[in-house]
């Protein structure tokens, strides 16, 4: 992933609020070493202590060849510290481990073909597929996986089936194959109701990544907060069990954490409503759902967010969001969407403020944004033309008009237009009856002349 | 020889010769009414007795050489300058005859006669070109519709000859008077499709009179029949040149009316003319709607729709530019195609569409404002042609056109020029507005009704209805095998 990361990098120069070393600790497993290094990737100031600390849990795992990329880059950007350089010994004795594993089971797979035991090959295609995700070769692991389906005889095996290819794809982040994988999931007659909050969470990643963010946040907010409580203690239990589930080829619980954290959500929670719900939608969310209130707990600074929203003190809610942008900008996941989400807010605000006004002034709105009066013209206009909000400008004066609904003007405008259309269809059809009764219908013979069509009719 | 004829012969003191002459009858039949009831006024305006010799001839021989092969070309009005020769005079006036009538017969008395003297005198070759308009003057300034359309063979190629001879001497405003005459005499309400009427058309685009032809244009057609020597030629030309005179004269709307009669001609295959009008309802639609849809009317039929597709792209990408409202794109795509659009001789139209592409632009903005500094118009003006006139003067232009419903003002000589943009509302004139409106569409619907009523009563809609309800997969059959289906459920329930 950091490779795919790499070709749209915007670097982000200002600090993070977050303490490296803490933020890591959230995290286990392939999420963690993916978040270090995208943050290595994005942060030069903080990439010399991410790739340290995303090097140390690699260690943890046998994904050889991305321990080995990120030594490189440490060595890139830090010549001279001792941990940039590879341990040999370890590469070594992991590859050998991992290779004799490997073709320990190909070999295996290979005989169950051979024997054409159908339940055998699809078990040998998993565990081929959790090896390659354990030793960090996604694509792989994502052939193998796939490969199960002809062998699904029952359809606890397409839900697994359909799990791990959904884990995988989150990973790679190919937001098509979860879309299909989480389709098949949903045309299943019956599921296990363990694994509803996991992909209802990855539904809301899902959502996030095409940039719909009113289906992210009611999406994520169905995601009940104990399913990432309780199984986070759980999976920090299971974390070691789980770095060596290819040796001990134990099946992984699945934890919404590996993707995210109950802070993650709460953020992207908190950032998707307020660029998409309008203030009536969001009081509702902030009173009266239980969820929301539990998600909101863990990150006291978007709850002041919402709350700001909901008491029009836009000010604070721009300045607080220009306080967190860098964590943002952090996050593997909401780091593109970071922009987006921002004018999407700005938008929403200005659409909440103006609807209150029949006549509002431009200075004083931009004194309640804390942003020039240019400004907020120029982003009035915008939106405006874009048909967002139902205002005009004076720019003379400097104010802004509540659209005038002269109604009457509408009404006669719509009878116009209708009785315009009713003619114009009642005379393409008065002239079309003609021509058909006088047979002056289009044919295929140009050349002949009324007079021989009506000659041949006689006939 | 009859009885009847030979009474209109001593009425009328015409000989025919009927040993060596034949005569038609399908035109005594329907010649001799008429001349019956005109005999006594002949005789009476005419001084002394004279003779008239109608000689049938076989038109055959004549119609070998059909013209009319210009489907590709309807653009080019110089295709209809070629007398259609399979329309050719079947039955000719001696030529002893020709000047009696001529001179000493009343032409609104015996309009047959003399169209089928003028055709016999003129049809090879119109030498004396004052004598032959003074006649057709005389004529049409006369005629009576009714006689002339029992010849149509005879009336249709002596408008051809007319149109005609004023191209020979490139003076087609000449023929404007006796074609105009020609199109109203054709049908009482003017409602009628006549021969002249696409010919009357195209010389009055060839002789540039707009007004002229908006006299016949302001009757809407809506009747139809080949007997008289029509085509879909006819039809299709008449309504594609009217979109074109009221392009002329501005009138967008009722342009895009007439092109959507010729989009929606029903028949198979497409025509070319259809294509050029899609063409055309590109280009208006964008002037007036600043938006373009190729989705046709409903009548209109698929493979219509597929081949304009086809044909029309070069629009479409013009129109997808204009749509998008990037000038810099709409300035390309227009370099690209400037081209086709000479090509196609729409070439007029479609700097009416950058004209229009600049009017929108300024339009939108009151959607944004209320008041504007006309610096920030400036900013936003965009001239793909720039060699129009400057934003201030084209502003000034679009308030005196009523494009644009605003004031400019000036708080003193130095300060900033704003534009203030004033609401609609609604005065008197929009009710007498309205209340025209719904007058037109009650007429209108009363007019739908009755050719509903004609078409139900037709002996075609009948005989197809009956057809339908014998064979066993019509409506009404299928309609019985649901009553039976219904009646077993019921028998089934029971049990």
């Amino acid at each position: 992933m950091s490779s795919q990361t790499q070709t749209n990098t915007r670097i982000v120069t200002s600090l993070p609020l977050f303490e490296l070393e803490s933020y890591a600790q959230n995290y286990t497993g392939r999420n963690a070493v993916d978040r270090l290094l995208f943050i290595a990737d994005r942060c030069p100031a903080l990439a010399v202590d991410a790739l340290i600390l995303a090097i140390a849990s690699l260690k943890q795992t046998a994904e050889v060849s991305r321990y080995e990329d990120a030594v490189e880059r440490l060595h890139a950007i830090a010549p001279h510290d001792p941990r940039a350089t590879a341990d040999a010994g370890w590469v070594e004795a992991v590859t050998k481990a991992t290779r004799s594993t490997g073709d320990k089971l190909e070999l295996e797979l290979k005989s169950y073909k051979n024997n054409l035991i159908k339940e055998s090959i699809r078990m040998g295609n998993s565990e081929l597929g959790d090896f390659y995700l354990s030793i960090g070769d996604l694509a792989s692991a994502s052939k193998f996986y796939s490969r199960q389906r002809e062998y699904c005889t029952t359809h606890k095996h397409i839900e697994d089936m359909s799990i791990d290819m959904i884990r995988v794809a989150v990973y790679q982040q190919n937001w098509s194959q979860v879309e299909t994988a989480m389709s098949r999931v949903d045309a299943l007659p019956s599921k296990n109701p363990d694994i509803d909050p996991y992909l209802k969470a990855v539904r809301g990643l899902w959502a996030l990544a095409q940039g719909n963010f009113a289906v992210a946040a009611s999406t994520f907010l169905t995601v009940p907060v104990e399913s990432l409580t309780q199984s986070a203690a759980a999976a920090a239990a299971a974390a070691p069990a789980a770095s060596s589930a290819a040796k001990s080829r134990h099946k992984p619980t699945y934890t919404i954490t590996e993707f995210v954290t109950v802070n993650d959500v709460a953020v992207i929670i908190g950032l998707c409503s307020l660029a998409s719900y309008d203030r009536n939608a969001l009081k509702d969310l902030l009173d009266n759902n239980a969820n929301c209130k539990e998600f909101l707990q863990s990150e006291a600074h978007i709850r002041t967010l919402l709350d700001s929203f909901v008491l029009f003190d836009y000010k604070s809610i721009f300045s607080g969001l220009e306080k967190h942008k860098a964590d943002y900008l952090l996050d593997i996941w909401l780091a593109d969407h970071v922009e987006k989400l921002f004018d999407r807010i700005r938008e929403n605000c200005y659409t909440q403020y103006v609807r209150g006004y029949q006549r509002g002034y431009l200075d004083k709105m931009a004194a309640r944004f804390g942003v020039s009066p240019k400004q907020v013209e120029k982003d009035l206009i915008a939106l405006i033309e874009s048909e967002k909000v139902p205002v005009r400008l004076d720019l003379e004066n400097k104010y802004f008009l509540f659209k005038s609904a002269d109604e009457r003007a509408d009404v006669y405008d719509h009878v116009m237009t209708i009785a315009h259309d009713f003619e114009r269809n009642g005379r393409l059809l008065l002239v079309n009856i003609g021509v058909l009764r006088g047979g002056l219908e289009i044919n295929a013979k140009p050349e002949s002349s009324g007079f021989e069509l009506k000659k041949k009719a006689l006939m | 020889m009859d009885p009847q004829f030979s009474l209109l012969t001593v009425l009328l003191s015409i000989d025919f010769d009927g040993a060596e002459e034949v005569v038609a009858d399908s035109l005594k039949d329907r010649v001799l009414p008429i001349l019956q009831a005109n005999a006594t006024a002949v005789k009476a305006g005419s001084e002394g007795s004279f003779n008239v010799n109608i000689t049938g001839v076989s038109g055959d021989s004549s119609s070998s050489g059909s013209s009319s092969k210009d489907g590709g070309k309807e653009s080019s009005p110089s295709a209809i300058r070629d007398v259609d020769k399979s329309l050719a005079p079947r039955y000719m006036i001696a030529k002893k005859d020709q000047d009696d009538i001529l001179t000493r017969t009343d032409p609104a008395q015996v309009s047959l006669l003399w169209v089928l003297a003028l055709t016999a005198k003129f049809s090879n070759q119109v030498a004396d070109v004052s004598e032959f308009f003074a006649l057709v003057n005389r004529l049409f300034d006369n005629i009576s519709g009714a006689q002339a359309k029992l010849v149509p063979e005879h009336y249709r190629a002596l408008l051809y000859i007319i149109a005609a001879a004023s191209d020979a001497i490139e003076m087609p405003i000449l023929s404007l008077r006796p074609l105009l005459s020609a199109a109203l005499s054709f049908s009482p309400l003017h409602d009628m499709l006549s021969p002249a009427h696409s010919l009357f058309l195209i010389q009055a685009l060839k002789a540039k009179q707009y007004k002229l032809a908006l006299q016949l244009l302001k009757y809407d057609v809506d009747k139809f029949d080949s007997a008289y020597g029509l085509t879909y030629h006819d039809h299709l030309r008449f309504h594609y040149y009217g979109a074109m005179v009221f392009i002329g004269m501005k009138q967008y709307q009722k342009a895009i009316e007439y092109l959507a009669i010729v989009l929606c001609a029903p028949g198979f295959p497409c025509s070319m003319v259809q294509i050029e009008a899609l063409k055309k309802t590109v280009l208006l639609q964008l002037i007036l709607y600043g938006k373009h849809t190729l989705k046709l009317p409903r009548m209109a039929n698929d493979f219509t729709s597929h081949s304009y597709r086809a044909f029309a792209r070069p629009y479409d990408h013009f129109a997808v530019a204009f749509e998008n409202g990037d000038p810099t794109i709409l300035k390309l795509v227009w370099n690209q195609i400037k081209g086709i659009f000479s090509a196609d001789g729409n070439y007029g139209l479609a700097l009416h569409a950058l004209t229009a592409f600049r009017k929108q632009r300024i339009q939108k903005l009151r959607k944004t404002f209320i008041t504007v500094t006309m610096e920030y118009i400036e900013s936003k003006d965009v001239d793909i042609l720039e060699n129009g006139p400057s934003t201030k003067e084209f502003v000034l232009a679009m308030i005196a056109d009523g494009d644009l419903r605003a004031k400019i003002s000036q708080k003193s000589s130095t300060s900033p020029i704003t534009v203030i943009f004033q609401d609609a509302s609604i005065t008197s004139s929009h009710l007498d507005e309205l209340e025209a409106k719904l007058n037109s569409v009650r007429q209108l619907n009363e007019k739908i009704a009755a050719a509903d009523r004609e078409v139900g009563q037709s002996r075609e809609f009948l005989n197809r209805k009956l057809e339908s309800a014998s064979t066993p997969g019509g409506f009404l059959g299928r309609g019985a095998g649901l009553e039976d289906l219904e009646g077993n459920d019921d028998s089934m329930m029971e049990l």
